[in-house]
């Protein structure tokens, strides 16, 4: 006969090693070693690496961002991160000879300037106010 | 006597007037109020030309044994022109070849509009198409110094008032498009560019880059005030096309 009266057995939880891999967890999380264990695929989902810059001037710049697209300094940060670099007004005269990249990011943006266009190796293109500082800048490209 | 050649022929302004080749400076002329504050702002963001010239590795040219100053300055001007647009290291340019096919091959000097008739008409091509100081009439054969030189044709030129010193002073400190200039000087006979306004002792100048190669004085370059820093003719480069190979 069966003892109904007897209380089923509890499942007993093992409380040390839920908080032990909780807190592993949130280790590795924390240490970011998470993103070097993220397949490839998810991570090309991400914004490319900028691969060049076209700054387009223009009279209607303002002195500070002027200060920008005139300085050597941008020249120099893109130069020792390998990203191409050019500064070009609308009016750029015959491009025909020029890189193809500067050809599509002038083609595409001139008519909105003063502005910052970049292109990465995919070939996405995308379109920045002119930055009015350096700082700014070294953001938009990627280079801090 | 002078182991270096100058060239400089004050232009005969009634023969060929002021904006009669390329158009007037469109840039603003700076009240001298304003001067020592835009020049702080060049040195704190490093915008002048002379900036680019050093930072984009510029050659200072050499017209050796030639008479053509003249078109050296312009070219020099020029080569900056590409830096300022980020051609990095900026090409360096053969003077020599526009100046030798303008003048048929004789060592004549001239003057800066000269020079930018050349270019335009010829081109500069880079000094492995064709070597700075050498005039050489086989040397301008060829299609391969013809393509160089076609690829740095197409150069955007603005003249300035004969001895406007302020707004050449103007051109070099603008806020918004900063050019370098080409000054052709009666009192040397010799034509320079003007990388930089500079300012020392109350007085303002020009920190100009020769044509003497860089052994000359501080690597090529020097800083003139006073009057030794007016010239009779002023050439603005306003900018030059971007090439594929550059």
């Amino acid at each position: 006969m069966i003892d109904v009266t007897v209380e089923p057995q509890k499942p007993t939880t093992n409380l040390p090693a839920l908080v032990l891999a909780a807190l592993l967890a949130f280790v590795i999380w924390k240490s970011g070693a998470w993103d070097s264990l993220t397949p490839d695929k998810e991570r090309e989902q991400l914004p490319g690496k900028v691969a060049g810059v076209l700054v387009i001037k223009s009279d209607a710049m303002t002195i500070d961002q002027a200060q920008v697209a005139n300085s050597a300094v941008i020249d120099e940060i893109c130069d020792q991160r390998g990203i191409a670099f050019r500064a070009l007004w609308p009016e750029a005269g015959d491009l025909s000879n020029a890189d193809e990249w500067v050809r599509q990011l002038h083609s595409f943006y001139s008519g909105d300037a003063p502005c910052l266009a970049t292109i990465d190796a995919a070939g996405n293109r995308k379109r920045h106010e002119l930055p009015t500082s350096i700082s700014e800048f070294r953001r938009l490209v990627g280079a801090r | 006597m002078s182991e270096y050649q100058r060239g400089y022929i004050d232009r005969d302004f009634d023969a060929e007037p002021f904006a009669s080749v390329v158009p007037a400076y469109s840039g603003r002329i700076y009240p001298r109020s304003q001067w020592r504050e835009l020049l702080e702002l060049q040195k704190k963001n490093k915008t002048s030309p002379l900036d680019h010239f050093l930072s984009g590795n510029c050659k200072v040219l050499d017209q050796k044994k030639t008479n053509y100053c003249w078109c050296a300055g312009v070219t020099g001007a020029v080569q900056v022109a590409y830096a300022i647009q980020g051609v990095d290291p900026a090409p360096h340019l053969s003077h020599t070849y526009p100046a030798a096919l303008g003048k048929k091959f004789a060592n004549r000097g001239g003057w800066g509009m000269e020079a930018v008739r050349y270019i335009n008409e010829f081109g500069l091509p880079t000094v492995d198409h064709y070597p700075q100081g050498v005039i050489s009439r086989s040397k301008t054969q060829g299609e391969a110094v013809k393509a160089s030189a076609a690829k740095h044709s197409i150069v955007a030129f603005e003249e300035i008032e004969s001895r406007n010193f302020d707004a050449a002073i103007s051109a070099l400190l603008c806020p918004i498009s900063p050019s370098p200039v080409s000054c052709g000087f009666s009192w040397w006979g010799h034509l320079v560019f003007a990388a930089a306004a500079v300012y020392s002792n109350g007085q303002w100048g020009l920190e100009i880059v020769n044509s003497w190669s860089d052994k000359w004085k501080n690597n090529g370059r020097t800083q003139l005030f006073g009057s030794k820093a007016v010239a009779h003719e002023y050439i603005a480069v306003r900018a030059a096309e971007v090439t594929s190979d550059e």
